[in-house]
């Protein structure tokens, strides 16, 4: 009996940690917002991601149908090494660079690209030591 | 003898209508009839901001503010090189340091490609107009061209706003008799734009230059908003009477007013370096977000997510004969209008009532919708707050 009442216990706080960890990784901070820690959120486009940076976090974002992505990564890489490893990996999946500002930059460097109608903005600068990089796919 | 005296006193009575009409004349001086300025920000040195210098140079302005972030590369030769080029090398051209630009900001740095403070005060010499103080190196200063009072404070405004840059500006605006003034700096608080900028610049200069009746010019995040007028810029408090609440949201965001007391801010940071997307107050679509941090103080966004492209904003002031008007319109560099809006400037300023403690009792809570004895200030409402059974409360009302 005891051994049944300690299960049920264990079975219930399992439960318990389980739905306090689902809402700590997504969780809804604007209307039509729906972000995630540590992870991509669901649905978000396939786009590579360098193996040298760490996800922090993502959202999306849906307003009258349309959809809107954005992810965080951090990595030890310079802004400029992380933009040129994305220009180069774009174009070898087929992306058109349509802008960017990658040579003589100092920081905040980025690149927009587009493939098949679909739009991204990459960004990387330096923040406090810590290469930032965001990938955006606007509203569409 | 009576006659006498009625010729006197009519002398006396037209004396001072005139000495008054005199003093009312003295007390409003004007910018130039259709005086066009373009105000942007982070730009780069690429096609984009050539792109924006000849989207200015089309559309006729007689002078540009930029909120800072220049060229991305300490490269000021190259970057006020490409204005020379474009606009000509004696257009008006007046600059707030950006954070990007501020290792080379300061006269005397050590960059091969000059300092930017240099530039910008050898330039204010070529077109004759004078500085404050002629030390550009504490990022503050002033000038006035055209009739438009401009003043401009640097990036540390957490730790110098209170101290330094809200005095300042307070000293550059209280007795200044222009009718139209801006106030310019390149960093944001984060319930001021809608990207991810956090608090950088404190509340102190905004509230002074809502004081003061100067429009608020920033940049920073690269994006495009304006807001509606604003009574209380830290509580997003947004002017009921200029903007009636329909439906829950103010109206009328396309005519705004700036007396004492009340203004509006923008965020005009597409000028050419990396349009972003909009990640606060949604949605992507008028009216945008009314909750908290955002209250539905915004007008007009133009991002990414609206489909934006890089460009500028115009205003116009002193307008269809009337020097209290200005027009202002966002054009892309493709050419699209994204925002259009009218300015109006009023002297008359705007009173808001001293802190008053109230007391609910326990059987009368306080609800959104509630009405109590305490006074409450003219033309006010309550702002929407939880429901508080008993105790004393701190109510805030939007005028």
């Amino acid at each position: 009996m005891t051994k049944k009442i300690i299960l049920f216990f264990v079975f219930i706080s399992l439960v318990v940690t389980a739905l306090i960890v689902t809402q700590r990784n997504k969780t809804r901070v604007e209307p039509g917002m729906t972000q995630a820690k540590g992870r991509l959120v669901d649905g978000f486009p396939t786009f590579p991601q360098s193996s040298a940076s760490t996800i922090e976090n993502s959202y999306k974002k849906e307003d009258q149908g349309n959809m809107g992505y954005q992810a965080y990564y951090s990595t030890e890489q310079t802004p400029h090494e992380v933009m040129i490893w994305y220009k180069q990996k774009l174009i070898s999946m087929g992306w058109t660079i349509t802008d960017e500002a990658i040579d003589k930059m100092v920081n905040d460097l980025y690149l927009s690209a587009e493939r098949n109608g679909e739009k991204v903005n990459v960004f990387s600068e330096t923040e406090e030591g810590k290469t930032e990089i965001t990938v955006e796919f606007p509203m569409q | 003898m009576l006659k006498k005296y009625l010729y006197l006193l009519e002398f006396v009575f037209v004396f001072l209508f005139l000495s008054v009409r005199f003093t009312d004349a003295q007390v409003q001086v004007s910018t130039d009839p259709n005086f066009k300025v373009a105000f942007i920000g982070d730009t780069g040195l690429g096609n984009n901001f050539t792109s924006t210098l000849n989207n200015i140079k089309t559309e006729g302005a007689q002078a540009v503010m930029h909120q800072g972030d220049f060229d991305y590369q300490y490269n000021p030769a190259g970057w006020w090189g490409r204005i020379d080029q474009i606009l000509g090398s004696n257009f008006p051209y007046f600059v707030s340091v950006g954070n990007h630009d501020s290792a080379s900001w300061n006269e005397g740095c050590s960059d091969p490609d000059g300092c930017y403070a240099k530039f910008q005060k050898d330039r204010l010499a070529r077109i004759g107009v004078n500085i404050d103080n002629p030390d550009l190196n504490d990022q503050l200063y002033s000038v006035t061209y055209k009739g438009l009072r401009m003043v401009f404070v640097g990036l540390q405004g957490n730790q110098l706003g209170a101290s330094t840059y809200a005095p300042f500006i307070q000293n550059q605006l209280q007795s200044d008799n222009h009718i139209w003034k801006v106030c310019s700096w390149h960093k944001n608080q984060s319930t001021l734009q809608l990207g991810t900028k956090g608090d950088e610049m404190g509340w102190e200069v905004y509230e002074t230059c809502r004081q003061q009746g100067a429009i608020i010019a920033t940049a920073h995040e690269h994006t495009y908003e304006r807001t509606k007028t604003l009574t209380n810029i830290q509580a997003l408090a947004v002017d009921a009477s200029q903007h009636p609440v329909v439906n829950g949201v103010p109206s009328n965001p396309n005519s705004v007013l700036v007396a004492p007391g009340k203004t509006f801010v923008f965020v005009s940071g597409s000028g050419g370096q990396g349009l972003r997307n909009q990640d606060r107050c949604l949605p992507t679509t008028y009216p945008y977000g009314g909750g908290s941090g955002c209250n539905y103080i915004w007008a007009s966004v133009n991002t990414s997510d609206q489909g934006g492209d890089f460009g500028a904003l115009f205003i116009t002031f002193n307008v269809d004969g009337n020097p209290n008007k200005a027009r202002g319109y966002f054009k892309e560099n493709s050419g699209r209008i994204t925002d259009q809006f009218e300015i109006t400037k009023s002297s008359t300023p705007v009173t808001i009532g001293p802190t008053q403690p109230i007391t609910i009792p326990p059987t009368n809570p306080l609800s959104p919708t509630s009405t109590f004895n305490s006074p409450t200030p003219p033309f006010s409402t309550i702002i929407p707050t939880p429901t508080i059974v008993g105790g004393p409360v701190c109510v805030y009302f939007k005028n």
